[in-house]
């Protein structure tokens, strides 16, 4: 009511605009959940400072429409359902936003940069004649982003001087909202007719169990090193003992080894979960595009020329089909892999596990005792709490199953460890 | 059906080979006498509209480009591959080395918006059926003038195209589009806009006849007001500035799987 009133004499004054902020999300879901990548454009919907409201249109809304509502920062869901909706086609959404938009009057509409928001947006932003902004990755105030170009080399700080600000959001540059602690009122609106200029037919979705790309904590990635198809199975092996996601560089999508919708760069997903590990990719400028901003980024290459090398954290120069194998063979042994994590002594690692273990010492493995060297080069950090960590030479008498009296745990762990 | 009348919007960027610098002053990218060539995207629009008329769906190939002087060699690029004619809207006061920047600031270019108003003013005269763009321009990464297009026309509009098949008989077209979880295929009314994905073909090489040939193939320039039918509005999106992200360091060697393995133990990754 107070925007309809003041709204045009407010807008000469930008910072009593600013306190009447509100934004418009267009939630991505598939009509029975929603997508991920909505709770990280809430995030940044929230950083402008306004009110956050979120429209979900669809051909059935209401599972979507309540776990939408439940989102910690939104104020308001828009409820539009209607059969028009099937397959979210822009052409029908387009007209459905613009309506919403004439009788709320945002200052803001943004959506996730995902395939469907960079469909939709740019098209409601014609419609509305205002310039849009693509794949934000900072808000620096409710007029001025910062966004990438050329394949991510360059940064770019831009004021947009619109009425509406309309734009995409990266969704690996802003955290997820909560999906719970929220309580926004749901509104019904009334769609507007269908277009009727375009027809969803149907959709062929990559099935996998593995975590969504774009969202996953660790990506393991292959490029043409893997030299085919069947050779991916090595790299889901690995990806399977770290509960990973699968990615691709563009020669492995063009050379048919896996779908396109696993590529990974500038005209593919952009990714950034904590642990990128990049196997027989060279590095390409595309292909850094859409995952230089990994936490952690390793690569194993057989060529340590590999321009991937210089972006990676840890480079290691072998043959992936040795190095893979043996990657995946060392954290498949449970205990092993949880011996190497952070908590293992605390959390995983029961004493029964180790004992149970037998070191693969195929060809072209390391010997044991290198790899105990690695694992008491972890062992400080390990032990937070506990007491203080063993060294080699106070531990290496014991023998498995033997008293535990002297021992801490930690050191018993340990002598199992070395043991085996 | 008639074959189509299709009109190809390319841009002429950066090679993508190229490592890109911000210029002193950091408002644009380095481009004096940096290599420039056809957007990849442009390219591959191209490709289908050309393999469209060789299957007699299409009847004319119209290659057009909104941008600097210099942009005559992505639409002389264009003849090389096939297109019939060419059209340069010409910016107004764009430098010997401008017109094809991102598009968000003085001397940056037009930016998908002004694009897509001036190729709106194109369809309006040349009247095609179907209007081919790429899905985004490697240098300012929009992803936005098909879509633009498509609104201020009215038009349906077909994104991330991996393939695509004329009706025949009916005024559609049956399109395969490339999503985040895969594919799906829709049913759009002529006229259309769409926007080439990577997938949708193979672009050929001009070859040196062809290239010969294009430089008797018609260019038409037509200064950007002209077409317009008025002054050219200001940028709506002011770059403040341009930088380098910051620089990663490059990778501490490990000599083994285990010795990996426990870099990423201490870091807490595994």
């Amino acid at each position: 009511m107070l925007r309809a009133v003041a709204a045009q004499p407010l807008r000469r004054a930008a910072s009593l605009v600013q306190r009447f902020q509100s934004t418009l999300v267009i939630a991505e879901h598939n009509n029975e959940t929603l997508t991920p990548i909505t709770l990280n454009t809430i995030t940044a919907a929230k950083r402008l400072g306004g009110e956050v409201s979120c429209l979900v249109a669809g051909t059935s809304c209401d599972k979507v429409a309540q776990e939408v509502s439940k989102v910690q920062g939104v104020a308001k869901v828009l409820v539009a359902q209607h059969d028009a909706y099937k397959g979210f086609l822009a052409e029908e959404l387009t007209p459905l936003v613009v309506e919403t938009h004439k009788k709320y009057n945002y200052t803001h509409i943004c959506a996730g940069a995902s395939a469907f928001g960079k469909n939709l947006i740019p098209r409601v932003a014609g419609k509305l004649d205002v310039a849009p902004v693509s794949d934000i990755i900072e808000i620096k105030s409710p007029d001025t982003f910062v966004r990438t170009m050329y394949a991510g080399n360059i940064l770019c700080t831009l004021q947009c001087d619109e009425a509406i600000k309309i734009f995409t959001v990266r969704g690996t540059s802003f955290e997820a909202a909560p999906a719970s602690g929220g309580s926004a009122s749901l509104e019904k609106l009334t769609p507007p007719p269908p277009v009727g200029l375009s027809e969803w037919i149907d959709q062929e979705l990559t099935k996998s169990d593995r975590p969504e790309l774009t969202s996953a904590k660790v990506v393991v990635s292959g490029g043409r090193g893997l030299k085919s198809g069947e050779n991916f199975k090595l790299l889901y092996d690995l990806a399977d003992q770290l509960h990973a996601a699968v990615g691709a560089s563009r020669a492995a999508v063009d050379a048919g080894f896996v779908p396109n919708d696993l590529q990974v760069g500038q005209t593919g997903k952009i990714v950034a979960p904590e642990l990128y590990i990049a196997v027989g990719i060279s590095g390409a400028i595309q292909h850094l595009a859409g995952m230089k901003d990994s936490k952690t980024i390793v690569a194993i290459n057989k060529d340590p020329e590999a321009p991937i090398f210089q972006v990676a954290d840890f480079g290691l120069v072998a043959d992936l089909f040795q190095a893979v194998p043996e990657m995946t063979e060392l954290l498949k042994k449970k205990h092993c892999g949880s011996m190497l994590a952070q908590d293992c002594w605390k959390v995983r690692c029961a004493p029964e596990d180790i004992i149970g273990c037998s070191w693969p010492r195929a060809g072209g493995m390391a010997s044991p005792s290198h790899t105990i060297r690695a694992v008491a080069g972890t062992l400080p950090s390990c032990g937070s709490g506990g007491p203080s960590a063993p060294n080699l030479s106070s531990i290496s008498g014991a023998a498995c199953g033997q008293s535990m009296s002297g021992f801490s745990w930690n050191t018993l762990r340990f002598s199992w460890f070395l043991q085996l | 059906m008639a074959p189509l009348k299709v009109l190809v919007g390319v841009k002429r960027v950066i090679d993508f080979a190229v490592k890109v610098r911000v210029a002193p002053g950091g408002h644009v990218v380095q481009e004096q006498g940096v290599k420039h060539s056809l957007n990849p995207f442009c390219e591959i629009a191209l490709e289908e509209a050309v393999r469209m008329r060789e299957r007699g769906e299409a009847a004319e190939v119209i290659a057009a480009t909104v941008g600097s002087r210099q942009s005559q060699d992505a639409l002389r690029t264009a003849l090389a591959l096939g297109a019939d004619r060419a059209v340069l809207v010409e910016l107004p006061g764009a430098g010997p080395e401008q017109g094809a920047g991102p598009g968000a600031g003085p001397g940056q270019g037009a930016g998908p918006p002004l694009v897509a108003a001036a190729l709106a003013k194109l369809v309006e005269r040349e009247k095609p059926q179907l209007v081919l763009l790429g899905k985004q321009a490697i240098d300012d990464d929009c992803n936005q003038t098909g879509q633009i297009l498509a609104a201020i026309l009215d038009w349906s509009q077909g994104t991330f195209l991996s393939r695509l098949e004329l009706d025949p008989g009916s005024s559609s077209v049956r399109i395969q589009r490339e999503v985040d979880g895969g594919l799906e295929q829709l049913r759009l009314q002529l006229p259309t806009v769409l926007t080439a994905d990577l997938r949708l073909n193979q672009p050929r090489y001009a070859t040196l006849p062809n290239i010969m040939k294009a430089k008797k193939k018609p260019l038409e320039v037509q200064p950007l007001e002209q077409l317009l039918g008025g002054p050219v509005p200001p940028p709506r999106l002011r770059v403040l500035r341009l930088e380098e992200p910051p620089v990663r360091q490059g990778a501490q060697r490990v000599e083994s799987v285990p010795a990996l393995l426990e870099r990423l133990a201490a870091l807490g990754r595994i």
